[in-house]
């Protein structure tokens, strides 16, 4: 059996900085940095900074 | 028949109708044997016993406690297990003889739980409708009648301290005892959602000034 590969994309999940507990799903390049991005939560009804969090998933 | 033969034959009739008097009551008793009524039999004659020996005990101990002995000073358990006890206790109570019942454990229990539950049964106003008025009450007005009711149900001692006794009728107010864990929780959750929210917008400010993807979207 071949030995198995580190795959090139990762999946990452941002979770809000609010502490809602609201997360989005996206991927990226596994030798990036961990994402940050400013995206919408709707529990808190605002735009608010999500940050990726554990181990991300390949 | 001389004078003493009928004495003799009256004699002996009226010992047959006892004794037939008795063996049917004994009949029925065996037929529909009472818990209690064996137990009152049986104190009965103890207590008849008691006083007839010249014993010096000036009280027969309970036979619903342990008793001590005197010799070995051992404790024998009580006569009767708190199961026939409770049993004892349930037909006194229906036959409403409980004072008659020697004291117990389970008599001072189901005392103790009759006395709460005369002060603590749910109010009347609670299953009363709202006040009849011209409009239509909002389900918020009627949450909020619904909840002061509730407040005048919250204990404030034992082990649920802060907590409705017994779980109200109605769907709004199901769970009432504890709650939904969400609910308990949603207080804190609030408020750490609150101290998270007071310095978002420095810290999106901050993220625009060091991060490129916040370079772009300021675009």
């Amino acid at each position: 059996m071949a030995a198995s590969s580190r795959s090139r994309i990762v999946i990452a999940r941002l979770f809000s900085t609010a502490g809602t507990g609201y997360a989005y799903t996206t991927v990226r390049p596994r030798i990036a940095e961990k994402l940050v991005l400013r995206k919408y939560d709707p529990i808190v009804k605002r735009h608010v900074l999500f940050r990726e969090r554990g181990s991300s998933k390949s | 028949m001389t004078l003493a033969e009928q004495q003799t034959t009256t004699i002996h009739l009226i010992t047959t109708t006892i004794m037939a008097a008795s063996s049917l009551s004994l009949l029925r008793r065996k037929v529909n044997p009472s818990i209690l009524a064996r137990f009152q039999d049986k104190q009965l004659a103890a207590t008849t016993s008691a006083a007839s020996s010249s014993s010096s005990h000036s009280s027969a101990p309970s036979p619903f406690h342990p008793t001590k002995s005197a010799t070995t000073q051992r404790w024998a358990p009580p006569a009767y297990s708190l199961r026939r006890q409770a049993q004892l206790v349930n037909e006194a109570y229906a036959d409403n003889t409980l004072s008659s019942l020697p004291d117990g454990p389970k008599k001072s229990k189901l005392q103790s739980r009759l006395a709460s539950a005369s002060s603590s049964s749910f109010p009347d106003s609670f299953f009363q409708r709202l006040p009849k008025s011209d409009r239509k009450w909002s389900s918020q007005e009627i949450r909020d009648h619904q909840k002061a009711i509730i407040a005048d149900l919250v204990t404030e001692k034992g082990p649920y301290v802060g907590r409705a006794q017994g779980i109200a009728p109605g769907r709004i107010l199901s769970g009432i005892f504890k709650g939904r864990k969400t609910y308990r929780q949603r207080p804190k959750r609030e408020r750490d959602i609150a101290e998270n929210m007071a310095d978002m917008e420095a810290r999106v400010k901050e993220w625009r000034s060091v991060s490129r993807r916040g370079d772009v979207a300021q675009r």
